[in-house]
Parts: C-alpha cells; structure tokens; sequence
C-alpha cells in the first residue's frame, strides 16, 4: 500500500489545476464518482462523417452533444459516445449503449422516431478523448419535452399536449411493432423540431425483442421506470425489457403533459415517486390522478398505470390515444373528420407560406402531415378496408397475442363482420348473443381476462369483446388442432365460433346449418387479403 | 419491492436447526404490530414472552427506511445496528413512528427472560450513484443499493478481487479465500464462515436479485455469477480495492 498522502484529508482547492491524468490513475484512496466534467472537448469546426461540429449542447448519461452542420449547412446534432476515462465496467456498459443506440437509430424509420444521418466511430489518435468514440449525427431539435414542462405551470395542460402525445404514441406504437422496446422514454428523450413536431430519441437501452421480451442493461430513469423494475431479477444479460415498461413511461409522461409536469405519484424527490408508486403497485394505497388531469385522458393514464405488468402489455395504448384525443364517443366521428380537415389545412396553408415560424412557447401547432404506413406484417389489416379505424389495434393486439398463424388479425376483423358488422351495441335477444363479438354472456366471462381498465370486463365493451374474442379463438383453434384438424382452419375456427369444436369435431368439418355464415366471414376475409 | 423484510423470530426455544428463518416482506405504507398476540388474534410478528404485551409495537414501511412505534407504556425498546459496532437508537414508551435508519437491524424488547427480540432489515437504501448524470433532468439510476461500508459489500469486493486485479483471472474465491481474506480487517475479526455465507445470499436474493437458474455446484455458480453480475454493471470498482486490507507482499525468488 502507499504512504498515506496527508493531501487525501484535504477538500479540492478549486484556484489548483487538477492533477495530471498520469498521477491520479487510479487513485484508490478517493471517490473517482464525482460527475466526469466533460471527458473531453470537440474542437469547433471538427470533422464528423462530412459535418461539422459547433457549440455544446448538452450531456446526456452516456454521451455529450454538440450542434453540427452538414456539407449543405443542414443543421444537425452530433452525439458522441466516448470510452475515454471509464472503468472497464462502465466502458462495457457504455459499449452496449453504444451498439444498441448505432443499431436502433439507423434502422429508426419513423417520422416520430429521431433519424439518425450518420454514424461514425472516430478515428484521430492525435485526440485521445475522441479517439475511439462513436458519433451519431442525428437530425437537430429545438427542445426536449424537459425544457417544455420545466417552464411549464402546473395544473393546466402544457400548450399541444394532447397533439404530442398522440405523435409519441405513434413513434412507440411503431417501434413495438417492429419488434422495439424504448427502455428509457422519459420527457428529456424527446424531442421537439422547430416545427413542433414530437419524435423520441436516444435509443442506448433499447433492445429488440426475443419473443415477449428482450434483455437490457439494468438503468433506468426513476420517475419513468414501472413499479416492478425496481425487483427485477438480473442475469448477466442484463434485466429484463418489455413493453409494457415503455406503456408505464407513457403513462406517467402524460400526466407530466396534461397537468403542466405534475408527475402522478407524490413526492418531493423521484426516490419518493418511485416508492409511492410501488406502495401503490402493491395495493398499499390508490391511485390518485390529478383532478386537473382531462376526462378522456384518464382512462389513458390509468390503463398505462395499471400495477400488474402482465395487464398492462394488454393496453391498446393506440386506440386508447386515439379515444382520448379524439374526444368523447359522441363526437368521435365528427372531431374525426374537423381533425382531418384541419390537417389538411395546415398542410395547405404550410404549403402556401412555406414553414412557419418556430413556435417560442408552446409545442408549436403543426402536427406531422402524412405518416407513412408501418410495413404491414402478415394477415395485417390493409389501411383501406371497412374495419373501423377505432378498433384495429384491439384486433391486431388480440390476435397477435395467439400463437396459431390462422388466428390472424384479418380472420379476427373477418368474424367480427359478420357477427356484428362492427357494431358494438348488435343483439340477438332470442339467441342471447350481444356487442360487438356476440358474445353469449356466460362464455364471455370464462373467456375474459383481465381488463385495460378499471372495473369489471364487459361483453359489451368492444375491447373486452375483442380481446376475450381472441383469446377463445386461439383456444378453439388449438383444440381443433389437437382433434386432428390441418386443412381450412379459418373456416372451422368460425364454425366453432358459432357452435362449438365439439361440434365441428363431431360433423368432421364446417355443420351444414353454418356454411352460409362461415362462407360470408371467408368471404370478407378475401376481402381483407387474407 | 421489499423494501423492509422482517425476520420472524423463532417460535420458542426448541426449534429446528437449520430449518430457515419465516420473513415477512413488506413494502411503503405497510405494517406489521408485534407482541405476544391474543388467543385467537395472533400478530404478524409473534415474540411469545409473558413479559411482552400482547401488542406491543408496530413496524411501519415507509420510504425505504422503517418506523417503529413503542406501544408499551413503561418499556423503552432498542434498535440496535447491527453492523455499526455498537450503535443503537432508542425507543421511549408511547413514541409513534420513530424513524429507523439502519440496513440491518435488531428490535430488542425488555421480556422475563432472555430480551425479547427480532431482526429487520431494509435492503433498499438509496445510495449516491457514481455515474454522472445530465446536469438537468432525470438521472439515468441502476435499481441495485449498495453499501460500501457494509459487510456484504467487503464479501463481494474479497468476491471479485482478482478479477478486478487481473481480468484474466480465472477463480472465483471460495468462502475460506473470502475469510481469509477479510478477518484482516478489524471490522471483520469475528467474521465466521455462516456469516461469509450469509451475506453471499443476501447479495444473491435481496441485493442483486440474480434470475435463477445459477448452477450451484462445486464450482461455486452463485459466486460466479454474482461476481460477473457485479463487475458487468460496474457495482464494485477498482477504487473500492482500498477497503479491503493490504495484501502480503508475494515474496521474489
């Protein structure tokens, strides 16, 4: 060991340049843990993959940013992510984060996902701090949804609350179904563009999922990480990431929005929130949503704020976004089309005037025009079909949940026709079957898991319908499977629907009395291109 | 999350050996009274002693610390750390919820015989994390809680010692290597091999919460594992080195 160094004792005197880098390593005695100032420094002008680098932005956990330029003065933003002057431990990590961000946002093709323009791994042994670092040139924000809420007041929404949100739920909704999970949504992981427009960003915890759920470094943010992140178990790969870690987050970045950055659960630091929100995912105390928080958007938060996990990766987080933004029921389809129209309006007016001022303020007032279509996977709903827009992410989530490749979400919208026409109030009193599924009561509730939302599951409710719908299928599907049955599962799926597999099993195919209904569904089902 | 766990203390002199310890694992805002308990009304944490009441206190979760109140009209009671060499809090008669702070700790409550006690541990406590966050906004955190001044966390530094001196070291120390290792250090001169055992399982279930299946055979799979588990994520560092004792200097030939 060394001689005791009598200057240990002493507080840093800040008048003394620090010590040499060739003295302090490593310097057992001392906490190292002191926030690294800034491992190092991007000289102005720097080049980068063709852009070059000005002024520092900010520092995220893992990476500084600096403004850049394209070739075309295209403002851009540089992220670098450097090894310098971290513990082998930290340097792994930050490899992982590295790897993980490289991948995501290269492949991130969304326009509520940041666009990643380059990526670059510096090469300049003349600068130690840069050598070596991964650099992302991203696409340059205004703001992040940090800066909005700290200048927001609380207890009234922050301006364009409710038009950033449904822009975020788009960007998650797409990345959960390519297959992503966020890991770390928060309100200073996205970002604002001057034109207002929302998209997420930083993807160093994301991960792609392996069947339900995918493998993370275990960090996390503490106001944004589900009740049950805290106890995880951990393996070396890391804990474990779903979605529905990502639908918490978006839950507790809407009450943030909607009530001017009151977080939903009390506390003056994030170690109490988390810890109130754990008392809470334990049943110890209620949930309490602030009264300030808008009607619609309270079945939003609390359906993403549901304590068990298993519940929550049930959330239709869009159709949910979709309901709340659209207002209530009765006006859906009237604030539908005004919403349309107003769309097609700015888009208009934007092309007339060019691109409108960034707004100081608000959240600006432009929403994104034309989101392309996600890459449909197969047996997806096709965009333009009659399947009313409100209830196709039940659908699609119902049938995704079923492991059979015939439980598609066009055979589920294809029975759905022909039971109800998508009506979810049909009923046929005389054969006891009501909503949207016909669902005959007292099978419903053998087939009803627990709901998205608060209260009893209802046959009436065409969530509960569709998912309980779902769920029977998938059974009747498997049962049929087990009886011997290979060929024309779709029809004798819906047959079964009708009657039941015992009866299917018994005719050995499609009971005469229902092939005109069991045509009609295979029928809409070559409608929908299945 | 546990963010207290109460060892049920054992039921009456005669007891198994060996058989393990009933835990009562609490989150924020629960509670759990202690006492002799009523014929037929048993308490969530029984001390079967005529000398203690019927009800005698209450064991509060909140935050991650704990409360203990004193229902006793005459008796005070003692918190004692049990890792702090002596340091205990105490509790007068009548006090309501007075704040607790320690990770491990033991209740001691005047009886007839032998004081009456039981043990509460509160593995949760937040510590100050190394890596530096943005200046503003939310810090990104790792959900382990380590305490660098506490005796597990010398275990699991005794753990990765040689891979943190040499990457490439292959062994992981068994048990005796870790007592050997430590009894060093006057904190750790009474330290035994069931205590060195101890803290490894309480690294493995309640601290790092590894996901099973280790393979726990000779080659030690639980020590393996805690120690890759612990270096991956940067929870033990060549800074911390310094806590354990200096090593014997390796004779030259």
């Amino acid at each position: 060991m060394r001689p005791a160094d009598p200057e240990h004792d002493r507080p840093p005197d800040p008048d003394r340049p620090p010590p040499a880098a060739g003295r302090t390593s490593p310097e057992p005695d001392q906490p190292s843990d002191q926030p690294p100032e800034r491992p190092f420094e991007v000289p102005p002008g720097y080049s980068l993959a063709g852009y070059r680098t000005g002024a520092f932005l900010g520092e995220g956990a893992w990476g500084s940013v600096y403004a850049a330029e394209g070739p075309d003065g295209t403002p851009a933003a540089v992220k670098l992510l450097s090894p310098a002057r971290l513990s082998p431990g930290q340097r792994r990590t930050m490899a992982q984060i590295a790897r993980s961000e490289m991948r995501f946002s290269r492949r991130a093709d969304h326009p509520h996902l940041i666009r990643t323009l380059a990526v670059t791994v510096v090469d300049d042994p003349a600068a130690p701090g840069l050598d070596g670092a991964v650099a992302l040139v991203m696409e340059r924000a205004a703001r992040s949804l940090q800066d909005v809420l700290a200048a927001a007041r609380p207890g009234a929404p922050v301006p364009g609350a409710e038009r950033v949100l449904t822009e975020v739920c788009a960007g998650l909704t797409h990345m959960h179904r390519v297959g992503w999970v966020h890991g770390d949504l928060k309100p200073a992981n996205i970002l604002l563009m001057p034109d207002g427009t929302a998209k997420i960003a930083d993807f160093g915890l994301t991960a792609e999922l392996e069947g339900t759920h995918a493998y993370a470094p275990p960090l996390g943010s503490p106001d944004h990480v589900p009740p049950e992140w805290w106890s995880q178990r951990t393996g070396a790969r890391g804990v474990v990431l779903r979605p529905s870690a990502d639908i918490w987050a978006f839950g507790v970045i809407a009450h943030q929005l909607l009530t001017g950055g009151l977080h939903p659960f009390l506390g003056a630091t994030a170690r109490a929130r988390s810890l109130a929100a754990q008392a809470y995912a334990r049943g110890a105390a209620p949930l309490r949503l602030d009264e300030t928080l808008p009607g619609p958007w309270r079945v939003v938060v609390a359906a993403c704020l549901t304590p068990g996990r298993e519940e929550r990766t049930r959330t239709d987080l869009a159709a949910l976004v979709a309901r709340a933004a659209d207002g209530p029921p009765g006006r859906r389809r009237a604030a539908l089309r005004a919403g349309a129209c107003l769309l097609a309006c700015t888009a208009t007016v934007l092309a007339l005037t060019g691109t409108p001022e960034p707004d100081g303020a608000g959240l600006g007032a432009v929403g994104s025009a034309a989101r392309p279509a996600a890459p449909p996977l197969p047996g997806a709903i096709p965009a333009g079909s009659d399947v009313p827009v409100a209830y196709r992410g039940v659908i699609e989530n119902a049938a995704r949940r079923c492991p059979e490749p015939e439980i598609a979400p066009v055979l589920l919208a294809a029975m759905l026709k022909a039971e109800s026409g998508f009506d979810p109030n049909a009923a046929n009193p005389d054969t006891g079957e009501y909503g949207i599924a016909m669902w005959t009561p007292a099978v419903f509730a053998a087939w009803a898991k627990a709901a998205a939302h608060d209260g009893p599951t209802s046959y009436l409710d065409p969530g509960d319908a569709i998912a309980a719908m779902g769920n029977y299928v998938c059974w009747l599907d498997q049962q049929l499977k087990h009886r011997g049955f290979t060929h024309d599962l779709p029809a004798l799926v819906t047959a079964a629907y009708r009657t039941s597999d015992k009866t299917v099993a018994d005719a050995g195919g499609v009971p005469e009395r229902i092939r005109p209904h069991v045509d009609k569904v295979l029928r809409y089902l070559a409608d929908y291109g299945g | 999350m546990d963010t207290v766990i109460v060892q049920l203390p054992d039921r009456g002199p005669v007891v198994a050996s060996g058989a393990p310890p009933g835990l009562l694992r609490m989150g924020p805002g629960e509670a759990a009274v202690f006492g002799r308990g009523e014929p037929g009304r048993p308490v969530p944490i029984p001390l079967p002693d005529q000398g203690v009441s019927r009800r005698a206190g209450e064991v509060t979760a909140a935050e991650d610390y704990w409360r203990l109140s004193n229902f006793s009209t005459s008796a005070t009671y003692v918190v004692e750390n049990l890792e702090g060499a002596g340091e205990y809090v105490k509790v007068a008669p009548g006090r309501l919820g007075a704040p607790v702070p320690f990770e491990f700790s033991r209740v001691l409550l005047p009886a007839l015989g032998e004081p009456a006690s039981f043990k509460v541990f509160a593995p949760q406590h937040a510590y100050l994390e190394g890596r530096s966050g943005g200046a503003e906004g939310e810090r990104t955190v790792s959900p382990f809680a380590l305490d660098p001044t506490a005796k597990y966390f010398l275990v699991l530094l005794a753990l990765c010692e040689p891979r943190l001196r040499s990457p490439s070291a292959a062994a992981v120390p068994g048990v005796t290597d870790v007592l050997a290792r430590l009894r060093a250090l006057p904190s750790c001169r009474g330290l035994t091999r069931s205590a060195v055992n101890y803290h490894i399982d309480y690294l493995v279930w309640t601290k790092l919460r590894l996901r099973e299946p280790y393979e726990d055979g000779p080659g030690g799979g639980k020590r393996e594992e805690l120690v890759a588990l612990a270096l991956k994520f940067d929870l033990v560092r060549e800074e911390h080195l310094a806590l354990l004792p200096p090593r014997r200097p390796v004779a030259r030939t």
